[in-house]
């Protein structure tokens, strides 16, 4: 395990900041245009969002994690020009069960597989050194193939497959839940390490 | 023509009554089994007003309900839909028996039946999803004469008594329904 000087919001190439409400907005609105990337904003049919939309949302968001304490979301910037590569958000941790549910945002397949691992990597070090939780779930639809091989890679395993629970382009898809013990990372950190 | 969707022999589903129902949610929440077979939150205690103000909440796209005993002429628990994904037509199925002498003896399992042809018949869904905690092997029995099954766990979810226990899926397809009825 790394000493306390290991820095929880700092890698290679990314920062992890606060949101920029307003440039934020505008840069994630136009992402939105990919539905397969809006998908996991709302909790209604896939659209395009407005940046007016996206301001109201980041603003609700943050105020619910400053009032129950059970959220935390970080703009991903690249270090070398502040550009916004995409989000980490962990929209609900259950304190009493030491687990929580992640979600990267990045604009599209061609991200997460380049930026994908050293993201990855921030959102576990944080949940896992930080946060001190045991277990972390990601969902996400059986489309996604590129977000799959990257939590693959990273020792995620599949434990949930919902039949057919997910509809976009003009089929049906099933929903898989994948699931990381605190333990099997620990593991893979030391040998990484 | 009348519809009978919400009827079954042994139980009715009724629409919930926030003053009446408030009072019961309350006596049925000092049994802490009965929460910790519902909720992975820590078991707490509600007065009356708390419960009653969170009933009289406008919960839009949920389809909340009572779960009738026709024959003792008393609301023995709530079963209700929420979180539908209307393009997917999918959604969540939820169900409490808060009057513990009637457990294990079918008015739970009625009372899904019952739910479950509402979301297929009148409501037009596709797929009818739960999960339930390892420790319920009495909810899992129900969910499978259902026609249930498992689409996976995730292991060691929650914690309890000091032991993590699974968090359990599972799916219920209309077309695996309808087959089933056919039968």
């Amino acid at each position: 395990m790394k000493s306390i000087e290991t820095q929880l919001f700092d890698n290679g190439r990314f920062t992890l900041t606060a949101y920029d409400l307003d440039q934020d907005a505008a840069v994630e609105s136009a992402w939105t245009q990919d539905l397969l990337y809006v998908r996991w904003l709302l909790d209604e049919p896939a659209r395009p969002m407005s940046a007016f939309e996206l301001k109201k949302l980041y603003e609700k968001q943050a105020k619910e994690a400053d009032e129950n304490g059970r959220q935390f979301q970080f703009a991903v910037r690249a270090k070398q020009d502040g550009s916004l590569v995409g989000f980490i958000r962990i929209p609900w941790v259950a304190w009493n069960n030491n687990l929580c549910r992640l979600r990267l945002y990045l604009p599209d397949d061609a991200a997460v597989q380049t930026c994908g691992d050293e993201i990855l990597q921030l959102a576990l070090n944080f949940i896992f050194r930080e946060l001190n939780l045991e277990l972390v779930t990601v969902d996400l639809s059986e489309a996604n193939q590129a977000l799959r091989t990257l939590l693959e890679r990273f020792g995620f395993s599949l434990e949930v497959r919902r039949r057919e629970a997910h509809y976009q382009h003009g089929r049906y898809w099933d929903e898989l839940v994948f699931s990381l013990q605190r333990s099997a990372w620990m593991a893979n950190h030391r040998e990484a390490e | 023509m009348r519809s009978t969707v919400f009827e079954g022999e042994k139980v009715r589903l009724q629409p919930l009554e926030p003053e009446r129902d408030a009072k019961l949610f309350v006596q049925w929440d000092q049994d802490s089994e009965y929460q910790v077979l519902l909720n992975p939150g820590p078991a707490n205690r509600y007065s009356v007003k708390q419960v009653q103000e969170w009933l009289e909440k406008d919960r839009k796209g949920e389809y909340e309900f009572a779960i009738f005993d026709c024959a003792a002429d008393q609301v023995i628990g709530t079963v209700g839909l929420g979180g539908i994904d209307w393009a997917a037509g999918d959604c969540w199925v939820g169900i409490g028996i808060g009057e513990r002498d009637h457990w294990g003896k079918g008015y739970g399992t009625e009372a899904l039946n019952l739910v479950v042809r509402f979301a297929f018949l009148e409501l037009n869904l596709r797929r009818v999803s739960l999960n339930y905690f390892e420790y319920n092997e009495r909810g899992r029995k129900s969910y499978e004469k259902v026609g249930f099954i498992e689409e996976g766990r995730i292991s060691d979810w929650m914690n309890r008594n000091g032991r993590r226990w699974d968090l359990i899926f599972m799916g219920l397809l209309r077309r695996d329904w309808e087959t089933s009825r056919r039968v």
